[in-house]
């Protein structure tokens, strides 16, 4: 009687150990994929690259935006990544676009700047009908012959029922521009990804306005990690179904100084 | 023989009647909280359906899940953990178990069938919820196409949108998915249970380290230890509510809450043939 309970406890030790051996390589729990290594540099005629990026950064405990220290760090960056549009928030566009425009060439590119905070730079193709509210702008990109309609916000950092506003706002006014497709992105400052438990004042209303700009669009970045310190992803880009998305991710090892958000790399072509 | 006491030692028990009863208390408190919901957000205007999100968004099957999802995280583990308390501490602690081994029964024999029995109550008792939510679901606003969310639930990271027989069909596999994953706060309990001859001691210490698991794989601060604790699986039911099932994400989860429930179980039995029974 003991043996045989002896051999019945031994297989249960067997199959704890097979099946605690096994989980970890049916279900990785590493699903969300940064862009560990540099995003390729040659694209196929067609596709276009959209970065967004908080390039500001925070010290003892206080934000600010983009260090002068730090332009040379962004330009080298942006350089390597050849965007076709960037999105930035925290960048002051006052002070900051000569000096930026000097270390990176945006060719014909354009600006509109909301706030001194947020800008949208057209690196290839022109911008038009460009206007700003607060921490918003708009305009319509033209380039390679079509035309889209992009939205850039950076929203509030600590309301919740702020956020809600601004970017259900935000987002209505972007699709509200005729165009081919539409973007919509930027600092939204939400995180919906189990993230947002120690940062909201309101995890519920978060979640319900993401969920309102993720029916209309398609979050480019959705599964592919954390974008800004400590371990959140606030920075995001939603694109309208006319869109696929080849690649997307957050580059990591890009910050330089205090800054604490990653560049968000977008590739697309129209489908 | 031994199989036919133990469940009618279950039934005598009282303890589904209660179990039941709190589930039916739980599934009308989650009626009564989506109906105020939609009253408090709409001024009145809008019943039950309304979110920011759709205007039509609840309906009988987003009731269903989510009733299943909160009663699943907080309450079925809670009764689980009592089966696991009441078969081995409290049958020690009132004497039944020396006297059912008086008898000419192996403790292997009995140790199985009072896991067989209480394993046996919990995925009766969570297809009883699972259904009773449904249930209400039609009846007090009428099933639908069932649409989810990223948020609460935290089940899919974009809008999923399932036809009313597929998510009927999801919640049928949700099932057994679900059983299994209470397979291992059962053994947890049992595990402590042998070590005690208090039922509520061995309940209260199994539902407490149940909590403290749960909690910290809810909070991300903790995401390090999320790798060594069954309730990081637990609730991988709820990938079977996506457009696209991964069944190797979800096979990979109930391996490992298979894993931790035979972990829990070979200690429990170790300690469980070595003790002597009053």
């Amino acid at each position: 009687m003991n043996r045989s309970a002896r051999v019945v406890e031994l297989l249960l030790w067997l199959i704890a150990a097979i099946a605690l051996l096994a989980a970890p390589r049916l279900a990785p729990t590493a699903s969300e994929a940064a862009l560990d290594a540099p995003p390729a540099k040659s694209r196929a005629r067609g596709e276009w690259r959209v970065v967004t990026w908080n390039v500001g950064g925070s010290a003892n405990g206080t934000a600010h935006p983009l260090a002068d220290s730090d332009l040379e760090a962004v330009a080298k960056t942006l350089r390597e990544l050849r965007p076709d549009l960037v999105l930035l928030q925290e960048f002051r566009y006052g002070t900051q676009w000569d000096a930026l425009r000097a270390r990176f060439e945006v060719g014909a590119g354009y600006v509109q700047s909301a706030a001194d905070d947020v800008a949208i730079v057209a690196v290839r193709g022109a911008l038009a009908d460009g206007r700003s509210s607060g921490l918003f702008a708009q305009a319509r990109w033209q380039v390679d012959g079509h035309e889209f309609a992009v939205g850039a916000l950076h929203a509030a950092a600590w309301s919740a029922r702020e956020r809600r506003r601004e970017i259900g706002g935000a987002l209505d006014r972007t699709l509200q521009m005729t165009a081919r497709a539409h973007l919509f992105g930027g600092d939204l400052n939400l995180d919906v990804d189990q993230r947002g438990d120690l940062f909201s004042n309101d995890p519920q209303r978060d979640a319900e306005v993401y969920n309102y700009v993720a029916e209309r669009l398609l979050d480019a970045g959705a599964g592919r990690g954390p974008t800004a310190e400590p371990d959140r992803r606030l920075d995001y880009l939603f694109v309208s179904r006319e869109f696929e998305v080849r690649a997307a991710g957050p580059w990591k090892g890009r910050r330089s100084g205090t800054m604490d958000h990653d560049p968000l790399v977008v590739d697309l072509r129209l489908r | 023989m031994i199989l036919r006491l133990e469940f009618l030692r279950l039934v005598r028990s009282r303890r589904p009647l209660m179990a039941l009863l709190a589930l039916l208390l739980f599934l009308a408190l989650m009626l009564v909280g989506f109906w105020s919901y939609a009253q408090s957000r709409t001024h009145g205007a809008v019943q039950f359906e309304y979110t920011y999100e759709n205007r039509s968004y609840f309906n009988g099957l987003t009731f269903a899940l989510y009733a299943f999802f909160f009663g699943f995280v907080l309450l079925l583990p809670i009764f689980a953990a009592i089966e696991g308390g009441a078969q081995i501490a409290g049958d020690a602690g009132s004497g039944t178990l020396g006297l059912l081994l008086v008898r000419p029964i192996s403790k292997t024999r009995l140790f199985f069938t009072k896991l067989a029995v209480a394993w046996g109550w919990s995925t009766l008792l969570t297809a009883l919820f699972l259904g009773a939510a449904l249930l209400l679901g039609l009846f007090a606003v009428g099933w639908g196409e069932l649409r989810l969310y990223p948020g609460v639930l935290q089940s899919s990271d974009r809008p999923q949108l399932l036809s009313r027989a597929t998510a009927l069909r999801r919640f049928l596999l949700a099932w057994p998915a679900a059983s299994l994953a209470l397979l291992a706060p059962l053994a947890l309990s049992f595990w402590i249970s042998t070590w005690t001859r208090s039922a509520v001691n061995a309940v209260g210490t199994a539902v407490a380290l149940y909590l403290v698991a749960h909690v910290i794989v809810e909070v991300h601060f903790f995401e390090a230890l999320k790798p060594w604790l069954f309730t990081s699986h637990t609730t991988a039911w709820r990938a079977l509510f996506r457009e696209t099932i991964d069944w190797r994400e979800i096979a990979g989860h109930e391996v490992a809450l298979l894993g931790h429930a035979a972990l829990f179980l070979a200690l429990a039995f170790r300690r469980f043939r070595r003790r002597e029974e009053a």
